[in-house]
């Protein structure tokens, strides 16, 4: 019986620098049999050990179908990412997981899927947003509206130049005001301001969103503006968690752990935790 | 009678509207004495005054959650003991005096569960507390004894040797659980981001190890030097039964002999370590 | 189920046998106070009383230990060292029912392998209580004075050197030797008169209410959790409490008690805490225990042990602040 609290060892194999305080680390599991079991679903994540400094919980930003490694991307905040972001290719990590549930794939088939993503939200989303894509056939009209503060805070710009080149996705970046360069093309705007020029239409789609908090707030209500039900809005939530397996009750918000009923959520059932929680 | 005095200075203070809010004793489900907080004039007859009086109510006017909570004017029920701690606290600026209406009550001494008069109490020298400082005083006025400090029992472990004394000592730091009730309980310990909670970066370690323990308590015995009044309450609390009384009374022991200093006399006056005078002694900080 | 009636002195003799081949933890005293701690011989074991400071979750679940050890080239598992059997000797029916509610969580959806291993290697000798304390409520919780749930074996007091053995697990058969005689009629109920006169004179009820539920908004937090200094007392003292922590020493990693109160507990990187308020954290401790545990794993997470109440600094009474929500 495996110790659920001992980490594999994973090497970094790459790290792309995407903004001045985010970067996205490619990893590989240094045992064959576990790197090729290795299996997940997007919305789920690891916890991420550096030796000596501690663990994090960050979300798995690489697509299911990426074989042979895993991406998380980590926002430099505290103690444990600011030890991350010192680490360097071939440096030796701890991983645990995959943990929690995912999204609802399956529910999203024949529907317009309409991602709105803030700043390092995108990352979750991203390994979703691929997955789509690689069965685009099954899914309806799929807008991705994505912003950050400023046109430096952007990530995965590679992944965004290509999705904004595809006919069949529709793609609106946006900066904040006052964050645009001078050769921006994209929009300049909030991104609900933006999620309410688009307009998507609230019948037979999803909406699933990710980003600081206050965007998500006005974002719930100019979906509700828009037509959106409570049941077609998704998001993952972000707590403080240790364990990942719903032990340590650190991620206890009423009778749920957020780490193991979650993270991801409708916005149905977030109206029903019995504590306000950003 | 003591209690009935009690009941209405706080009915009064309550209904002219002087105070807002009177922190005072009550007594729980199962008959132990338990604080109070009393909005309500009718209420005051959940006060209750006796021999098991023990929490230093102080602790209340120096904690973040409580002065978010009730931001007007507060009557507090204080015996003399806590009166040292309230002194300190208006030393360091973080109490406002116009704020609160001191109750001072006499004590005579409180008793443990087994009928004993607490250590603490029989070393007392303010049975009464100070009648121009306080607002209201309650009992019968008793003179000032003027006792000597009996640190005995810190000379017995003074001149125990080193490894009997760390015996003595790791027989509790072994067993100290962290849970920080010693702290917590502490008037003085009033720190926004207390060093132990700090993270980014770690300086000792949130878990009960033998080595974390003896330096998360000499840390805080550090912290309160100059400071601490030896209100007791942070042996009282201790589950273990650690004799925390000793480590602070050690410091308030040098302090008196370095400084002619003693915390808690004097709301003017700042502990030495906190304070800088032109004429120190010393050129530098330290 | 085995019963049989021993003397004081065969009990004790069948106890000093077990010295040898197992490790005995039991109630003893330690600077003027009660607690469960290993022992060398029967000399140091206390008969008579109410319940030690602290309980047998201990054990199990030990206040800081360490999981593994990780490098940049290794990373090695620690698992507790069960060569050397363990026996509890004297666990109260509280305790021990707190141990049944811990492994719902412990032995669950994600087995923790150091708790199962240590509950496979220790047995558990219960005696029944005879003089439960002003502060105990394990009825009005499912439990009681002479209940059996969670012991390996039962001791129930006859009469003053005599005790009425219950042996009720395979555990309990491989400790108990061949000896001792079959309980007559009149021994039984013995018994079952200390049972009821254990039974009566707790009179302390707990009594959630029916509308806890819908309470949560209520103000009557803020009101009931002022008291509260947030230290970790009745946390650490509770029997079926059990949130941890999971810290870095060095290169080791290391599990260790953590409390809801703490003003860490639920504080992320860049410092955003939604239960920043004191009465939120008190709040979601009693939530926790009497409704959110109970809809996961079907019991209340409390067992009237009464010692968060007994040994809380300001003395925060449990029961009356249910009751009156």
């Amino acid at each position: 019986m495996r110790n659920v609290y001992v980490p594999v060892p994973a090497k970094i194999i790459d790290i792309k620098i995407e903004t001045r305080d985010v970067k996205t680390y490619r990893l590989v599991f240094e045992y064959d049999g576990f790197r090729d079991d290795f299996s997940f679903s997007a919305g789920q994540f690891v916890e991420f050990s550096v030796p000596a400094v501690g663990e994090s919980t960050f979300c798995i930003a690489s697509a299911p179908d990426d074989k042979g490694y895993i991406e998380c991307s980590v926002k430099k905040v505290g103690k444990v990412t600011e030890a991350i972001h010192m680490l360097e290719i071939d440096n030796m990590v701890g991983i645990r997981g995959p943990y929690g549930n995912c999204f609802p794939i399956e529910d999203m088939k024949d529907k317009d899927v309409i991602f709105v993503g803030g700043g390092i939200g995108l990352a979750p989303l991203r390994s979703l947003i691929r997955q789509v894509l690689s069965g685009r056939e099954n899914f309806k009209k799929i807008t991705i509206i994505y912003g950050a503060r400023s046109v430096q805070d952007l990530v995965y710009k590679v992944e965004l130049e290509e999705w904004q080149k595809r006919a069949d996705i529709k793609t609106v970046l946006t900066v904040d005001p006052g964050g645009e360069t001078a050769d921006w093309k994209g929009r300049i705007g909030f991104i609900p301001s933006v999620l309410e020029e688009v307009s998507p239409s609230g019948t037979n789609s999803i909406v699933i969103t990710c980003g600081p908090p206050i965007m998500i707030k006005f974002v719930l209500l100019t979906l509700d503006k828009l037509g959106f039900a409570p049941e077609q809005i998704l998001t993952t939530l972000e707590m403080k968690m240790k364990c990942g397996v719903g032990q340590c009750g650190r991620c206890n918000v009423g009778n749920i752990y957020v780490c193991k009923d979650g993270p991801v959520f409708t916005y149905s059932q977030i109206k029903e935790f019995i504590e306000e929680i950003n | 009678m003591v209690i009935k005095k009690i009941k209405t200075t706080a009915k009064d203070l309550l209904t002219d509207g002087s105070v807002s809010l009177i922190i005072g004793y009550g007594i729980n489900g199962l008959g132990d004495v338990t604080p109070v907080f009393i909005k309500d004039p009718d209420d005051v007859e959940k006060l209750v005054w006796n021999d098991q009086c023990y929490y230093n109510l102080i602790r209340y006017l120096s904690d973040r959650d409580f002065i978010e909570q009730n931001n007007g004017s507060i009557g507090i029920i204080i015996k003399g003991c806590d009166q040292k701690s309230l002194k300190v606290l208006l030393s360091e600026s973080q109490v406002n005096r116009d704020k609160i209406k001191v109750i001072g009550v006499t004590c005579k001494g409180l008793m443990d569960s087994d009928g004993n008069v607490l250590a603490k109490c029989e070393a007392c020298d303010v049975v009464y507390p100070d009648k121009d400082f306080c607002d209201v005083i309650i009992g019968e006025e008793v003179k000032k004894k003027e006792k000597e400090k009996d640190f005995s029992d810190i000379d017995e472990i003074d001149s125990m040797d080193l490894p009997d004394r760390k015996k003595f000592w790791n027989n509790y730091f072994e067993r100290c659980l962290r849970c920080y009730a010693c702290r917590n309980i502490c008037p003085l310990c009033y720190c926004k981001e207390c060093i132990m909670d700090q993270h980014n970066p770690l300086w000792v370690l949130p878990s009960a190890s033998v080595g974390g323990n003896r330096l998360f308590h000499i840390v805080r015995a550090y912290h309160l030097t100059g400071r601490c009044v030896d209100c007791g309450e942070c042996e009282r609390v201790c589950p273990i039964g650690m004799p925390l009384r000793k480590i602070n009374r050690k410091i308030i022991k040098v302090v008196k002999e370095r400084f002619d200093f003693e915390s808690g006399k004097d709301q003017e006056q700042k502990s030495p370590l906190t304070r800088y005078r032109e004429n120190d002694s010393e050129d530098f900080i330290i | 189920m085995d019963m049989l009636i021993l003397n004081k002195n065969e009990l004790i003799d069948n106890i000093k046998s077990l010295f040898k081949d197992y490790e005995i933890v039991g109630p003893s005293q330690l600077d003027g106070k009660l607690y469960f701690r290993p022992v060398k011989s029967m000399d140091e074991v206390v008969w008579d009383f109410v319940n030690p400071v602290n309980n047998i979750k201990d054990f199990f679940f030990p206040p800081s230990q360490v999981l593994y050890e990780l490098r940049q080239d290794r990373i090695k598992a620690f698992e507790p060292d069960t060569k050397k059997k363990r026996i509890i000797l004297f666990a109260r029916s509280c305790d021990t029912r707190a141990l049944n509610l811990l492994d719902k969580l412990f032995i669950g959806n994600y087995k923790d392998t150091s708790y199962t291993a240590r509950r496979e290697t220790t047995t558990i000798i219960g005696l029944s209580c005879l003089e439960p304390a002003d502060r105990c409520f394990c009825i009005s919780l499912g439990g009681g004075p002479f209940a059996t749930k969670g012991m390996d074996v039962s001791i129930s007091p006859v009469r003053k050197d005599k005790f009425l053995l219950h042996i009720l697990t395979d555990k309990g058969k491989d400790i108990i030797a061949e000896q001792g005689t079959r309980p007559e009629r009149e021994e039984l109920s013995l018994t079952e008169a200390l049972k009821q006169k254990a039974e009566e004179a707790i009179k302390r009820k707990i009594n959630i209410p029916s509308d806890f539920f819908e309470k949560f908004d209520s103000d009557y937090w803020k009101g009931v959790s002022q008291a509260c200094i947030k230290c970790g007392i009745c946390t650490y003292l509770c029997p079926a409490c059990h949130c941890f922590d999971i810290i870095d020493e060095g290169y080791f990693r290391i599990r260790c008690w953590d409390t809801c109160s703490s003003d860490t507990f639920t504080k992320m990187a860049a410092g955003e805490d939604h239960r920043k308020q004191k009465y939120k954290k008190y709040r979601q401790r009693i939530y926790h225990k009497f409704q959110y545990y109970k809809e996961n794993f079907g019991e209340i997470a409390c067992v009237g042990c009464g010692r968060c109440t007994t040994y809380c600094p300001v003395k925060m009474d449990i029961v009356e602040i249910v009751n009156n929500s």
